[in-house]
């Protein structure tokens, strides 16, 4: 009769950047049951930000610290609706190019994370160095490293000068350049293969089921990526593999950044000329839904006004919901050993997940 | 055996979910009217958003979505969590614990702000 | 071996890290960090007060004062944009801890006309 462990994994681990724990079911090595528990970070942001309609902009970009621009733009999208007008074109050009610098962090993050989990820690530095050139540009663009409080309900706040244009470019050209040989680590080094190919595998009907989103869906084999709707005149296609392991997820967010570098440099080709913002007066009243691709998949905004100035509803859905639950039907089958690097490929923001 | 106030809903979304590219997004949540609950499914059906809305008292009790979308089970914790509602089959404690808030997004919980 | 060429290159160029605090911040010019008031243009309207999504800024008309409560401050720079004197700047620091949650008043000093009108 098999004897099963029950191994907590987490709230506190090495692995982790913050706190989830996963109740590992052990028959000897195997893995053949997990139990996910939330509830370590859970703030009550939805209720806090329905307060003050003017206040949620800066505090929907605290809601994650990677992803916090597109949580910001989608808010600020879903006002717009609501209110009726449509930011200008610069500021639409602007608001594509700052969320794509911060998807090359956040995917440098991801692949940094996933090669520390295996302990391969030079590679984590660089690609960390790599990330603080672009966290250096943002600083010098919006103000700010992480946060960019570049959003305003209408527009943005800052423009982006013919020098910071520049400089923007050049730091592309640098990136590509200094990432293409560790995007060939990524690809070809036999150690990270062995780590990741054929582990953690989500099959497209489970990925279905539960609703992944992000470089979990589309290594999953499910072609879909909002910016297919949103960038229009930008070329975009989305990136899908079907093996479905730890292998295809990495992949896909190595050739994403490839594809990010690119979106910017024609994005910033193509900006128009124009004003900032358009001005929105007075209350909201009405209710609209907005998404928008962020770096681990689709961010949706449901916002319900009734003409105050709190908002009557407000609900977040954030694909690192849909994705850390997953884990639960790629962990079974899988050894004790494989499990930290499964769950970082995930890239698991346990701050999107509870808010 | 009593029919759930939501079951109307859930047969459309199966249907729906018969086609292989339907998604679901999100389950949002409110208490529209003091005591009332409304549901809102929101499902990427192809690339584009599809709603389907269910109304009913905030203490009676729904069908779970859990059968026809797994991903449906964590997000019908997450209300039972903070409306208080109750889900067929579905426990909740998602992310609040014994001895602390209870359902913090009703009304009725809005007076200390 | 695909690591050879960034280890190469690493072992003949410096240290990309910064001896911060012991060498002076690099911090870009657009940088949000520190929020600091010209009283001689503030006109202590309020409007900072109202507009400041932490409520950090609290205004006393009567006792002519601007009190920031530091660590509330996001840095966000709304005041900046809405004072109608533009009395207000957000300029480039590092967030500094401490033992004690900094606040910073900045007083309004009577000019003298305002002062000869009160010895009167």
């Amino acid at each position: 009769m098999a004897v099963t462990t029950l191994i907590p994994f987490g709230p506190q681990h090495p692995v982790f950047l913050e706190p989830l724990n996963i109740q590992l079911k052990l028959d000897e090595e195997t893995v053949v049951g997990a139990e996910i528990n939330y509830g370590y970070n859970h703030r009550g942001m939805e209720r806090a930000m329905a307060a003050d309609f003017r206040r949620t902009i800066y505090m929907c970009e605290r809601v994650c610290g990677i992803c916090s621009f597109f949580h910001s733009s989608t808010y600020c999208r879903g006002m717009e609706e609501i209110f009726g007008i449509e930011a200008p074109e610069r500021a639409r050009h602007i608001r594509i190019v700052m969320m794509e610098c911060q998807r090359l962090t956040s995917h440098l993050l991801a692949l940094g994370h996933t090669a520390e989990a295996m302990g391969y820690e030079s590679l984590f530095m660089q690609c960390f160095r790599e990330r603080e050139a672009i966290m250096a540009l943002a600083n010098r663009v919006t103000g700010n490293r992480v946060h960019y409080s570049l959003n305003t309900i209408g527009g943005v706040r800052r423009d982006i000068t013919a020098e910071q244009k520049a400089e923007m470019l050049k730091a592309m050209d640098a990136l590509e350049d200094r990432f293409a040989p560790l995007a060939k680590v990524f690809r070809t080094d036999r150690t990270i293969r062995r780590r990741t190919v054929g582990k953690g595998v989500l099959s497209r009907a489970d990925a279905l089921s539960y609703g992944a989103v992000g470089p979990v869906g589309r290594a999953s084999g499910i072609g879909q990526d909002l910016r297919q709707t949103c960038y229009h005149g930008l070329d975009f296609r989305p990136i899908v593999r079907d093996e479905g392991d730890s292998y295809a997820r990495t992949m896909v967010r190595v050739d994403e950044t490839f594809q990010s570098i690119g979106l910017i440099r024609k994005a910033l080709e193509t900006m128009p000329d124009g004003p900032l913002t358009v001005p929105a007066k007075g209350n909201p009243s009405g209710e609209s839904f907005t998404r928008q691709e962020a770096p681990r998949g689709e961010v949706m905004y449901y916002i319900k006004a009734q003409g105050k100035v709190e908002l009557e509803r407000l609900k977040v859905k954030t694909p690192a919901f849909v994705n850390v639950a997953a884990l639960s039907a790629m962990v079974p089958g899988c050894e004790v050993a494989d499990i930290p690097v499964i769950t970082v490929s995930v890239d698991p923001c346990i701050c999107c997940t509870e808010r | 055996m009593s029919t759930h106030p939501n079951a109307e809903a859930i047969a459309k979304i199966r249907e729906m979910s018969k086609d292989n590219g339907t998604r679901l997004v999100t389950i949002v949540a409110e208490e529209y009217v003091p005591g009332g609950l409304e549901l809102i499914y929101v499902l990427d059906a192809g690339g584009e958003l599809r709603t389907v809305r269910s109304r009913s008292g905030l203490d009676d009790e729904q069908e779970s979505l859990s059968s026809v979308f797994k991903g449906a089970e964590n997000m019908e914790r997450e209300i039972i969590d903070l409306l208080g509602a109750r889900f067929e089959g579905v426990k909740g404690g998602l992310f609040l614990m014994p001895g602390g808030v209870v359902a913090p997004l009703r009304r009725a919980a809005a007076g200390g702000e | 071996m695909t690591m050879l060429s960034t280890v190469l290159r690493n072992l003949v160029s410096g240290p990309v890290t910064t001896a911060y605090p012991h060498a002076p911040a690099e911090l870009p010019e657009g940088n949000r960090g520190r929020v600091v008031w010209d009283m001689s243009k503030c006109t202590l309207c309020g409007l900072c007060a109202k507009r400041c999504p932490t409520l950090a800024v609290s205004v006393d008309r009567k006792a002519g004062t601007v009190e920031l409560q530091v660590f509330r401050c996001i840095a966000c720079g709304v005041c900046a944009e809405v004072c109608p004197q533009g009395a207000i700047e957000a300029r480039p620091e590092y967030s500094a801890p401490g033992y004690v949650k900094e606040v910073r008043t900045y007083r309004k000093e009577a000019t003298a006309q305002e002062k000869e009108v009160v010895i009167e």
